[in-house]
């Protein structure tokens, strides 16, 4: 344990990360998922949110995606299009699992920000994303309703899918 | 050394020191913060009709409301609304700082917005049906109802829970003259943060909301605080006889809402319920001659329903009934005044060609406890960007 955070620590690992943050959950979760009990976690480069390769060992079993999400602005939302990565945008922190081709074994929302679209923290919804490609979400076809009173925030969900399909 | 069978792997990544590196936004010195300036408003026309009688209509810019926002950081906003009413009236709406101090407690300071039902808080125009909000959400809930408070908020994920809870100043329910009635309860007696006095102990609000229902939701809503009063001020001398007085000149309300929405691709349904109870009314009453009831209740059920298949555009006809009886209970001596019982059936239509547009044109049927009836005609239009 000593060496491993003399590791983390030799390597600049940031308060700031939102591994860091969720660190317990996360790996909480990744073990039940994939059950395995020897998780290791490689740094892919994202430019969209914290991308890890899951490893069993030496085998790649799949990916955990954490990322913030930008979501319903300051004082409530209304529109898809006003969604942009603002520092004037509320957010929510997502973690994604993915098996090794990216079908969704497990979504979470670790942290939501604002009190509006909270809606879409619902567990029951969530569930739904199970056993879907992310890049079911490339378009509007993917049989999931947006639910209800939590539109902008579903969308901005569902953006940061597609965004890995298109990794 | 259970915890070791978590293995944390250091690939080649290791030497360029990128493992773990951050990636979310970083609020530093130099880009903390952002202004975000949002608006919503609508124009109204309405028209009274009723047998025998003149009425002219009326034309209105009801209300224009500027949201000034400012993010200083992930965990810290400030959120303000300046409101212009009918042209010429201007308030602060909301004026308040929140911030969170873990991931389902947020601290909320400043003019804040009491919980209570759906409107008072949701009271932008593309939210409710009709032209005007509906009456309930008027003379019982006097929405927009704003005090200056603070108090804590936030989501327990885990159960699907969304909690308010604040300690908010009390309405002003005595100005030298009753500021409390019957017909529109405590709608005049709101401070809304404009020099409000302070007479005694804050009033609580707290809402709980649990959205764990699929397309649905169930909230309820309870206040309860007893009004401040001018006549504080009136008497320099602490005594039995200035105390009876100055309690003569309030009211201790308590007032609880429920409300349930369900909400699929077409179909809109909303309930809303909300008694209102005030103790010592009979003596307030006599003091100020006003005409508060113990109890005063109004619901309403919504039905509506999108007829189009057009993606960001809705074509929704709706119908409401509601019922509101602001004498419901009354103080022994007092005469029930039957016209403050009323149903109310209102019928539109909401077209929307944008989320955030929304033009509007209904007909309302009012039915009075008295035998007397009206009809109302509104039409008007709402943005909200």
């Amino acid at each position: 344990m000593v060496l491993i955070f003399c590791i983390l620590l030799l390597n600049g690992w940031s308060q700031d990360s939102l591994l860091d943050q969720y660190q317990k959950q996360t790996l909480k979760i990744v073990e039940k998922q994939f059950n395995i009990k020897e998780v290791a976690l490689k740094k892919e480069d994202c430019n969209f949110g914290e991308l890890f390769r899951v490893m069993d060992k030496t085998d790649h079993t799949g990916f955990i995606l954490l990322s913030e999400v930008a979501a319903c602005n300051l004082g409530g939302c209304h529109q898809y299009s006003e969604i942009k990565k603002t520092y004037a945008s509320e957010f929510f922190d997502l973690l994604v699992i993915t098996d090794l081709e990216m079908n969704i074994k497990h979504l979470k929302i670790l942290n939501y920000f604002s009190e509006f679209g909270y809606q879409v923290t619902s567990k029951k919804y969530l569930k739904k994303f199970t056993g879907k490609n992310v890049c079911d979400f490339l378009d509007d076809t993917d049989e999931i309703d947006i639910v209800s009173g939590a539109t902008i925030s579903s969308y901005a969900l569902e953006g940061k899918l597609a965004q890995l399909c298109n990794y | 050394m259970k915890h070791l069978k978590i293995i944390f792997f250091i690939f080649s990544v290791l030497a360029s020191g990128q493992l773990f590196s951050q990636t979310t936004i970083d609020f530093n010195e130099e880009n903390s913060g952002n202004l975000y300036i949002k608006l919503y408003g609508h124009v109204d026309y309405n028209h009274k009709i009723e047998s025998g009688v003149r009425h002219a209509g009326k034309m209105d810019v009801h209300r224009l409301v500027t949201l000034f926002g400012y993010q200083f950081s992930r965990k810290t906003q400030f959120v303000s609304e300046i409101e212009v009413e009918h042209v010429k009236e201007i308030f602060i709406e909301q004026a308040f700082v929140k911030h969170r101090i873990t991931r389902s407690i947020n601290l909320k300071a400043g003019l804040l917005i009491v919980p209570m039902g759906f409107v008072n808080e949701s009271h932008e125009p593309t939210f409710f049906y009709s032209v005007e909000r509906p009456l309930l959400d008027k003379n019982i809930i006097p929405s927009t109802w704003r005090e200056i408070g603070l108090g804590i908020s936030g989501l327990l994920q885990n159960h699907n829970l969304k909690y308010q809870l604040y300690l908010v100043n009390n309405p002003n329910g005595f100005d030298g003259e009753a500021k409390i009635n019957g017909a529109k309860g405590i709608r005049s007696a709101r401070q809304k943060g404009a020099e409000s006095i302070v007479t005694g102990l804050p009033g609580i609000s707290g809402q709980l909301e649990y959205y764990g229902f699929e397309n649905m939701r169930i909230g309820w809503s309870t206040y309860y605080g007893k009004t401040n009063t001018s006549l504080y001020d009136d008497f320099d001398v602490i005594d039995d006889f200035s105390t009876s007085v100055i309690d003569s000149s309030t009211v201790t309300m308590h007032m609880n809402t429920l409300h349930f929405e369900y909400t699929s691709n077409k179909l809109t349904a909303r309930y809303q319920h909300t008694f209102s109870a005030f103790r010592n009314a009979d003596r307030y009453n006599q003091f100020t001659g006003s005409d508060v009831p113990e109890l005063m209740h109004g619901f309403y059920t919504l039905v509506a329903y999108n007829v189009l298949n057009v993606e960001r555009q809705s074509l929704e006809p709706f119908f409401r009934y509601a019922h509101l009886n602001n004498h419901l209970n009354i103080p022994d001596g007092m005469d029930k005044k039957d016209e403050l019982k009323q149903n109310i059936y209102t019928i539109g239509v909401n077209y929307k060609p944008d989320p955030g547009v929304v033009f509007k044109v209904d007909f309302q049927f009012y039915e009075r406890g008295n035998g007397s009836s009206f009809q109302q005609f509104n039409t008007g239009i709402g943005v909200w960007f």
